[in-house]
């Protein structure tokens, strides 16, 4: 026990030790937080400030996915830094309006991946192909070397393309895509 | 305020409009230090966006000239570049809080990475906690080709467009150079021995038109024949010696082209295997001259398969497909004139199902080939669902999950089972219609042909021989999409190959290197800041000089960066700033060669080469004397453990030494550093997976291998430390404490903490041995 004591101040020793501490003492059950407990504002300077009713305030805190590509709105770990976990939060529609817009902003902001949703041509010249997409974010141009390594498949169909700056582009279901996309897709996989 | 040179143009060029818009602010252009773009808006979607430094401020605007972010200079407190998921983020610590300053897409990582870098130690300078002001040194890096502005298809390959696939042919073909004679014969051999292919169905004519027609209508007037052959034919008599010249003739004529394709083909396998095996020892030779970040960026399997496959499909496609194709080509011209010159109008027809051929074969085989590709990635899959539940077999029978197991293997077998069947199937389904097509073709010519004879122009020989010719004439048709696709894969094979060849050495030896026999050992660390991926420091600022013949214990949680501090004492990277001397000289001047002479290294799972033990200890010095090797393994205490095997030094260590047991092989690689003798010895975790006897024994081995060595040894357990001069503590890339053990525990810093942590640790560890006992 005492050792299990060491070890922890050891611990939040090496970290900041500025941050408020968690209130559960121990470090291995997780923490399932109430989305009614819960309310996220913006700080003046902008970032997203966590206040659990009755128990801590977090000044900026860190929103992250625990299930990304199969769950993307459940299981939410909310951080008050890199290291530290604040707790959980299963399911993200239980909050009040006003919080939900500002984690998904935050969530918006950590989770990049543009969803491609139209394919407009893909084109190889030399081993390099260049994809003209339109995503949710914008209509953007890239490329994409050797196709094999840089185009992973998650079954059943959905597709992740990394294009040579190291984006990734998702593709949830190439099956559900337009004709004309999906005739790109099938052309070149 | 700006005391750092921050030379203009290297970042981006901030716009007129936005230069005006600044100007509007108050800020003259004078002010600003540098802008950099990004491509992705604050609301999350693809636009340009700005960061703008100036000598007192930082901003940030939108394209359009709106200011997002003003922040006096004065007010930061820190910067860092932060990598979200497919992105980053420029993160300012001011006075106010933490501010999301800027979203960028990964392409711009290196970019702000630098910008972060820079800024972040220009604040510390100004804190005085630095010495020096940052040197602006950022580098793009680029990835595109010198001459066409083409992205290359990896940082190190050639431009595939500037390499012309004929050239690579040349290429290949001047690996022929020492073969030359062979090379001309070989050559000579296939154009006759195709020559000879033509003949038979000429000698049908004769047989048919001169001889046998003859023999069958004695009444009728013999015309004259049309080959001056068959005149020569007609004037044998009787007609059945006649019968026995031709066929003669024929059977000399099979029998000249069976020996010509014998000499041929031996001749073909020896050049190929030559030209091959030349390329495959040039390629591995270069190889070991190539930069460790060569092979980072490439896995094993990828390395392997350069030397291997890629050799091996450029040897097969010279040995089968390049004389295929080139007797076919040959054939095809060949066969085609003989069609036209016996009788031009049938050959026409010839003509007709020609593009039908070939755009079909095209089609069919691009179709069935994406088919197959499909059909075996399947059944690599299926593979892979045997492999691992085979290798895991244990863990599959103690969780009890066979059924799940054989579940989804049935799921992939099925998988595999239904694109393979779609596959054939449609093979099956375009093969024979492409065959009709080619059948096709000879009806023509039987009809078409037919009519000529009934009516009376041509002769029953003249058909004969043309329906021979059409069987050659159409085959290489259905050949040419695949073997066109077989000669660009092949191709690409050897530009791959190629690509190793010409990939930049590790060092270039332009004159100016300089060669030092005899390091002393001193290392210099100066401000050294070095990462895998440049925007990503792993180390940075470290500063340390260490003298020769000083012990120097590197510690650090795992991950701090002291294996990579190692790999840039070896060399196998370079400082991205700062700079590394060893002996007062930049480690990067120094000649490769003498510098890992005299550097030796002992690792936590030291790999040796299969072949014996003696062998493994002079690695360095194949020819060390067995009194040098004996001595060596004595003081590395492994002369004690050899001499108890059988076949005693020369016992066969196995495939990565896995006959030995671990600590066996690390007395034995520390045989080998003994009998290197470097100057700069590294040791990374060489104690730590061995039982604490065999420990004991190889800490004297070490004991007596660093004495008067510059070394540089990383250890967990920090009580293999206790030799140490002084001990370097790094903590996320930085150098934060240095000193005697003494200095550090009085310090009560991060060694103190890690000491008191391992000490407990070891503690309960005797408390349970206690109690187990």
């Amino acid at each position: 026990m005492q050792n299990e004591n060491g070890e922890k101040q050891d611990r939040l020793a090496i970290g900041d030790g500025a941050k408020p501490e968690p209130p559960e003492p121990d470090d291995f059950t997780p923490r399932y937080l109430d989305a009614a407990q819960l309310t996220f504002t913006r700080s003046e300077v902008g970032t997203a400030r966590l206040e659990i009713r009755q128990e801590a305030c977090y000044l900026r805190v860190m929103v992250r996915r625990l299930m990304p590509l199969s769950n993307p709105d459940g299981y939410i770990s909310l951080g008050a830094d890199e290291d530290s976990e604040i707790g959980i939060l299963v399911n993200l529609s239980e909050l009040a309006p006003e919080s939900l817009k500002i984690v998904q902003e935050e969530l918006d902001k950590r989770y990049f991946t543009p969803t491609i949703q139209k394919i407009y041509r893909v084109k190889e010249h030399f081993g390099i192909h260049e994809w003209e997409v339109e995503t949710e974010r914008g209509r953007v141009t890239f490329s994409v070397r050797g196709l094999n390594q840089n185009i992973k498949q998650v079954p059943p169909a959905r597709l992740f393309v990394t294009d040579v700056r190291g984006n990734r582009y998702d593709i949830p279901d190439y099956r559900e895509l337009d004709l004309q996309s999906y005739q790109q897709i099938q052309r070149h996989l | 305020m700006a005391t750092a040179e921050t030379p203009t143009g290297t970042l981006d060029a901030l716009p007129d409009s936005l230069e005006k818009t600044l100007q509007s602010l108050n800020i003259p252009t004078e002010q600003i230090r540098f802008a950099v773009q990004s491509d992705i808006n604050a609301s999350g979607t693809y636009g340009e966006e700005w960061f703008i430094l100036t000598d007192a401020a930082i901003f940030t605007l939108t394209g359009a000239g709106e200011v997002l972010h003003y922040i006096p200079y004065k007010s930061v407190l820190g910067i860092r570049a932060e990598v979200v998921v497919d992105a980053g983020l420029l993160v300012l610590e001011t006075e106010e809080g933490t501010v999301d300053l800027i979203r960028y897409s990964n392409g711009f990582a290196p970019k702000f990475g630098f910008v972060a870098r820079f800024i972040g130690d220009e604040l510390e300078f100004h804190k005085g906690k630095r010495d020096e002001a940052p040197i602006w040194d950022y580098k793009p890096e680029d990835h595109s080709c010198k001459s066409c502005g083409r992205l290359l298809p990896d940082e190190f390959s050639p431009c595939p467009a500037c390499t012309k696939k004929h050239k690579v042919m040349l290429r290949i073909l001047s690996y022929i150079q020492p073969y030359r004679g062979r090379a001309i014969l070989y050559t000579i051999f296939l154009i006759v021995g195709t020559l000879i292919t033509l003949m038979p169905p000429y000698f049908t004519r004769i047989l048919v038109d001169d001889i046998l027609q003859v023999g069958e209508s004695d009444n009728a007037a013999p015309e004259a024949s049309e080959t001056w052959l068959g005149e020569i034919f007609r004037g044998i008599e009787p007609l059945t010696v006649a019968l026995s010249v031709a066929v003669g003739m024929l059977l000399a004529i099979l029998v000249i082209s069976t020996i010509f394709s014998i000499f041929q083909q031996r001749l073909g396998a020896w050049l190929t295997f030559r030209i091959a095996s030349n390329i495959r020892a040039h390629v591995y030779q270069h190889l070991h001259n190539l930069s460790i970040r060569f092979f980072d960026k490439r896995t094993t399997g990828t390395v392997i398969s350069h030397i291997t496959e890629d050799s091996e499909r450029l040897q097969d496609f010279m040995l089968e497909g390049l004389s295929f194709l080139s007797v076919q080509l040959f054939l095809f011209f060949g066969i085609g004139s003989m069609l036209f010159w016996m009788n031009w109008k049938l050959a026409c027809f010839v003509l007709i199902p020609i593009p039908i051929i070939v755009l079909g074969a095209s089609w069919f085989w691009k179709k069935v080939r994406s088919l197959w590709h499909r059909a075996y990635r399947r059944r690599s899959k299926l593979f892979d669902v045997v492999n691992d539940s085979v290798s895991g077999i244990r863990v599959v029978r103690a969780f009890g999950q066979q059924k799940d197991e054989v579940n989804r293997f049935g799921r992939a077998n099925i998988d595999a089972r239904d694109y393979e069947t779609h596959a054939e199937m449609i093979w099956s389904t375009y093969y024979p219609p492409l065959m009709f097509a080619v059948q096709f073709g000879t009806l023509i010519v039987w009809y078409f042909g037919g009519l000529d004879i009934i009516t009376g122009p041509m002769k029953l020989g003249t058909l004969f021989a043309f329906l021979g010719y059409l069987a050659m004439f159409y085959e290489p048709l259905r050949y040419v999409s695949p073997l066109i696709n077989w000669a660009s894969r092949s191709m690409t094979a050897a530009e791959r190959l190629f690509e190793v060849i010409d990939s930049q050495p590790e060092q270039f030896d332009d004159g100016t290197l300089k060669t030092m026999p005899n390091i002393a050992g001193e290392v210099r660390f100066h401000n050294m800041t070095f990462g895998y991926e440049s925007h990503k420091p792993v180390l940075r600022d470290i500063n340390l000089h260490v003298q020769p013949g000083e012990m120097i214990g590197l510690v650090g949680h795992s991950g701090a960066g002291k294996s990579t501090l190692i790999n840039l004492i070896c060399r196998f990277y370079t400082p991205d700033s700062g700079r590394l001397e060893i002996d007062g000289e930049d480690i990067k001047g120094i000649d490769l060669k003498d510098l890992r002479s005299q550097i030796g290294v002992v690792l936590q799972d030291p790999y040796l080469f299969s072949g014996t033990i003696a062998e493994n200890i002079a690695y360095a010095h194949p020819d060390a004397s067995m009194e040098d090797i004996i001595a060596a393994a004595k003081a590395a205490n492994a002369h004690e453990f050899i001499v108890k095997f059988p076949d005693g030094y020369d016992t066969e260590v196995g495939e990565r030494g896995g006959s030995l047991s671990g600590g066996e092989r690390q007395r034995v690689s520390i045989a080998r550093a003994i009998l290197h003798n470097p100057r700069i010895l590294i040791l990374d975790e060489a104690t730590s997976s061995v039982d604490v006897e065999t420990e004991k024994k190889i800490q004297q081995a070490i004991d007596r291998l660093v004495q008067n060595r510059t070394t540089f040894a990383i250890a967990h357990r920090l009580s293999t430390l206790r030799n140490a001069d002084r001990l370097f503590v790094i903590e996320k890339g930085k150098g934060v404490e240095c000193g005697s053990h003494e200095e550090l525990m009085e310090k009560k810093g991060i060694y103190y903490k890690l000491v008191e942590t391992q000490r407990e640790a070891a503690n309960v560890r005797a408390q349970v041995q206690v109690v187990e006992g």
